[in-house]
């Protein structure tokens, strides 16, 4: 049972196998980057070439450029914020969301204050001052607003055209729109959330369509989920699920652009930033248009729900100096041109408007009407909350019964007890 | 036919004093080292990176940690977790995995490992089996809530053959989504079960098939009495991961509901995932990984103990 | 007759399998302009090739499919050696306490993987390993092992023992015995663990989007996620034929070692 040839091969292969190992190479995007360039973390792959753009004019500024990194998926990437931040593991900026989730962490003391840089946009008046207060833990600001979204109906110019309607301006021309739209055999609203975030939009939509000062006392713990006004608005929603005004809640949202244009879904409740997708599919500004969707209660004040990412930098980042002026620089006019050039949607700079027509068209409209602006649901109350009361409407969109308003809202008061306890606490 | 054991074969073989002394069974320095060595890359690697980050998981169900700060809470993660109602479908929706992936690939995978085995197409059939193990994650949650969305693949079937019935919410009701998903799962995991039957299915020496059917055993009564029992070493190792894989159950569903509608469709892996990277309650989360990793400790060990021969 | 009957049936499961198979690689085959939410029966159009080459440009997938090979054939051959060694000295060999050994290894598939995803992103952080191809080659083998080691232990137990009584006889050591003898006995085994390992390390997305970042790094269903993303501008299309496209090795590897496992010992008809 002599041993020849095959040890030596074995030792041979054993020894390229270690070889093999010790050339592993180490991430090059990892350590400290290199000079003229700033890292980016954020949850979104497909907006590299926006912030390659936005780079041209970042460099021209502050001589740095941003190098974005992605994680898709984003539980995943808070997790990994949230424990990369903490060391030096971490990249030079972020992309967060503002109001309780920013505070969330930024109340854990990782994330730089920003105070120069808000002050500074500010004199240039290149941002809102009321967008401040959402971007501020116990006074102090910590992110700059990355983009600034409104919710607003997406509408198929040819279902529109083939059925004769026309955007609707009030409530009630609204709900007659889509009537003729579900007699007519026309998805009227596509509204998905069955298994995820989007369920919380139009609940956000009915309570501000109903009373806007409720929701932001609703948000801030100060009203109760069981309040009447609350009542009053999910019935609403359920009973619009009963005049088959809505699309099964597993709706797929990628479909939407090939439905809108062969005019078989009418309208979308959406976040402006959906443009892109749309644009990239192939949508023209002939095939799709914005309107704001009007309040339900006459004497509401209108409102609109805005969506504003956040550009934070973290504590402990390699190049925390050249960060902060990168953060500085986000709001002027060059950076904002090229960065919703290519995201095809609203900027926090109130100067700045991509070339869409939808988007300039909406943009005149908010002008023109000036809607009360209301931070998103996501945002807009502890995350633990949002994230548990997400869960409870997706169920209620499977089984929108207005018998099941009242249960539904129980439980996500219950939750809010519970949740309001632990934040203040 | 079982195998015999050492001391049988000793006893059926004459072997001089002298060199029956050197048995295998001589326990000495050199040969504990020798052991340790052939141990050491597997326990080392599983030791460092699985097990010690593991007992760090407990260490933390004992606080209330939101990855910033903790403090001690003692049993308390524990005590609200038997607590909340939720937890309790989730207990429930694991076993149904439990049962519906056991039942399921296991008995599909043996079947058909042992029909196509002796076909000449066989290796045609069992490809259809085994792609989709072979598939992404991407790829089977696309196409499967293609399949069972309310304006999907199934339903599409369902309009056109039976135009008046209003089909069920396939993923969108409980406990129909359940078992929707088990079968989705069963569609991805009736594969390994295949080629694991397959390599057993090898091991078995053509000579004892042959004995048998000499002795007129065919069809049922030789898969039972004879390739069963021969079968049993591989069949371990099906069911064993599949008690454990099933009970871990995670991806399919995050999939296709998230553990939805709410948390209707919830597994316990789920719920600890959902504790853990979605409320950032890592305590919470923790207590959930504890809990299950006892649980499938516990049925493993149950099934196992009986099985385990190693000598 | 009974032979008819099973062999309808087995052709009835196989052809069942397909559909959604056929479901993935026919929407595959539809433009992005197409796709209207619901799925294709039949494919209208070749633009397999557009649409990977979309997903392709969007992500990194070309070079995520490197590093996962890396990963994958590398990581799955380690872990199948080191689960080898521990079976021979589990079965074999004179250990003490074989059963706690066992348990030892095999709790290492026991233990659900997002538990300690905290703890091991803190610790690689801290000793550098985090997104490095060493880091994400050593928890994929420390994953891998635990399985491969289930799989080729219980079979080593088919494996007489007179054959290494034989061996010792005549005085080969330890080594020489697995090698010569164990480790070619037990090719099917291995192969098998191979081939799910590989498959497995390959399929893997949790990982390696914890913990890696940089293209050089991360494997291919990790660029792979980024089609699907919270805020994604491509469809379902453009996602099928990536995924397709990136399943090739693992699709055309289960067929290549299929025949392996039949090849040798055929039976009769049952």
């Amino acid at each position: 049972m002599a041993v020849t040839a095959t040890i030596p091969r074995r030792t041979v292969l054993a020894g390229a196998a270690i070889a093999g190992l010790t050339g592993c190479a180490r991430g090059t995007e990892t350590r400290a980057a290199p000079p003229g360039v700033v890292t980016l973390n954020n949850d979104n792959a497909t907006w590299a070439p926006g912030y390659a753009a936005a780079s041209i004019p970042l460099h021209r500024q502050t001589g740095y450029r941003l190098s974005p990194r992605a994680v898709p998926n984003v539980s995943a990437y808070q997790q990994i914020v949230r424990m990369s931040a903490q060391t030096d593991s971490t990249t030079d900026l972020i992309k967060w969301w503002n109001g309780y989730r920013l505070q969330d962490i930024a109340r854990a003391g990782i994330l730089a204050d920003l105070t120069e840089a808000w002050d500074e946009a500010q004199r240039a008046g290149r941002v809102d001052p009321t967008l401040r207060a959402s971007f501020s833990y116990n006074g102090k600001p910590y992110a700059m607003p990355l983009y600034k979204s409104y919710y607003a109906v997406f509408y198929s110019k040819k279902a529109f055209a083939k059925h004769g309607v026309t955007p609707p301006r009030t409530w009630a021309e609204f709900i007659k729109a889509a009537t003729t739209f579900s007699k007519a055999g026309v998805v009227p609203i596509a509204a998905a959330g069955a298994s995820d975030w989007e369920s919380i939009i139009w609940f956000a939509q009915v309570l501000i369509g109903t009373d806007p000062g409720f929701y932001q006392r609703l948000t801030a713990g100060k009203a109760r989920y069981t309040d009447p006004t609350a009542i009053q608005a999910m019935s609403l929603w359920a009973h619009m699920y009963s005049a088959k005004l809505f699309s099964a809640p597993d709706y797929d949202a990628t479909g939407t652009p090939a439905h809108f244009k062969d005019g078989s879904v009418a309208m979308t409740l959406g976040g402006t930033w959906n443009t892109n997708a749309y644009t990239t599919a192939g949508l023209t500004d002939s095939d799709y248009g914005i309107f704001l969707l009007p309040q339900m209660r006459l004497s509401a004040p209108f409102a609109v729900v805005v969506e504003s990412g956040a550009l934070a930098v973290p504590i402990n980042a390699h190049k925390r100096k050249a960060a902060l002026s990168v953060a500085g620089a986000w709001l002027t006019d060059d950076v904002q041109r090229a960065w919703t050039g290519f995201l095809k949607d609203t900027s926090a700079n109130p100067a700045v408007v991509p070339n869409v027509s939808a988007i300039r068209d909406l943009h005149v409209q908010v002008a023109d009407r000036q809607p009360r602006e209301m931070t998103r649901y996501w945002e807009a109350s502890p995350p633990a909350l949002v994230e548990g009361n997400v869960n409870e409407l997706s169920a209620f969109m499977v089984n929108p019964h207005p018998e099941n308003v009242r249960p539904t809202l129980n439980r996500m008061q219950e939750r809010a007890d519970t949740e309001w306890k632990t934040w203040n606490s | 036919m079982e195998l015999m054991t050492a001391t049988e074969f000793r006893s059926t073989v004459r072997i001089p004093a002298m060199i029956r002394r050197k048995s295998l069974r001589r326990r000495d320095g050199r040969t504990t080292l020798a052991v340790g060595l052939f141990l050491l890359p597997a326990v080392a690697l599983v030791g460092v990176l699985l097990i010690a980050p593991f007992l760090d998981t407990i260490y933390r169900s004992f606080y209330n940690d939101n990855g910033f700060t903790r403090s001690w809470v003692g049993l308390h993660n524990y005590r609200t977790l038997v607590a909340d109602p939720a937890f309790g479908r989730s207990v429930l929706n694991t076993l149904m995995w439990v049962v519906g992936t056991l039942a399921l690939p296991v008995l599909l995978g043996l079947l058909l490992a042992v029909g196509t085995y002796s076909l000449r197409w066989g290796s045609i059939a069992r490809f259809s089996l085994i792609l989709p193990y072979a598939l992404s994650g991407s790829a089977t949650a696309v196409v499967w809530t293609f399949v069972l969305r309310s304006d999907g693949a199934l339903n599409d079937i369902i309009h056109t053959l039976a135009p008046g019935v209003t089909p069920p919410g396939w993923l969108t009701e409980w406990p129909l989504n359940t078992v929707m998903m088990i079968l989705a799962s069963t569609w991805q995991g009736t594969g390994a079960a295949v080629i694991l039957f397959m390599v057993g299915l090898q091991a078995i020496p053509p000579e004892t098939i042959e004995a048998a059917q000499l002795d007129g055993a065919l069809g049922r009564k030789l898969l039972w009495y004879v390739t069963l029992p021969q079968l049993r070493p591989i069949t371990v190792v099906v069911v064993g991961i599949s008690i454990v894989n099933s009970l871990k159950t995670f991806d399919m569903i995050w999939l296709l509901t998230q553990g939805g509608p709410g948390t209707e469709s919830e597994t316990l892996a789920l719920t600890m995932y959902r504790e853990t990277f979605t409320l950032s309650r890592y305590g919470a989360g923790a207590a959930v990984a504890v809990f299950l990793t006892v649980v499938v400790v516990a049925a493993s060990w149950i099934y196992l103990r009986r099985q385990l021969r190693t000598r | 007759m009974g032979r008819v009957i099973r062999n309808s049936l087995i052709v009835f499961a196989a052809v069942l399998w397909l559909v959604p198979s056929y479901l993935i690689v026919v929407n595959a085959f539809t433009p992005v302009a197409d796709y209207t939410g619901s799925p294709n029966w039949y494919a209208s159009s070749m633009a397999l090739i557009s649409n990977a080459r979309k997903a392709f440009a969007a992500t990194n997938v070309g070079h995520g499919m490197l590093n996962s090979l890396m990963y994958a054939a590398l990581g799955g051959l380690v872990a199948v050696l080191a689960a080898a060694l521990a079976s021979f000295a589990l079965v074999v060999m004179p250990a003490r306490r074989p059963a706690a050994w066992f348990w030892i290894i095999y709790v290492g598939t026991i233990l659900p993987l997002q538990a300690f995803l905290s703890p091991l992103f803190n610790g690689y952080a801290k000793l550098s390993l985090y997104d490095t191809q060493y880091g994400m080659l050593l928890i994929y083998v420390a994953l891998c092992v635990p399985f491969a080691f289930f799989v080729v232990r219980n079979y080593m137990t088919t494996i007489p023992r007179s054959m290494a009584e034989a061996a010792h006889m005549d005085g080969a050591g330890w080594l020489r015995t697995f090698l010569r003898i164990h480790l070619p006995l037990s090719r099917s085994a291995l192969m098998a663990a191979f081939i799910f390992q590989f498959t497995w390390i390959w399929n893997d997305l949790l990982f390696g989007i914890t913990l890696s970042t940089s293209p050089n790094v991360r494997p291919v269903m990790a660029t792979l996620a980024d089609l699907t993303g919270n805020y994604s501008t491509v469809g379902p299309p453009v996602v099928l034929a990536g995924a397709l496209i990136a399943s090739l090795p693992t699709i055309i590897l289960f067929f290549t070692f299929q025949r392996f496992f039949v090849r040798s010992l055929r039976l009769t008809a049952y």
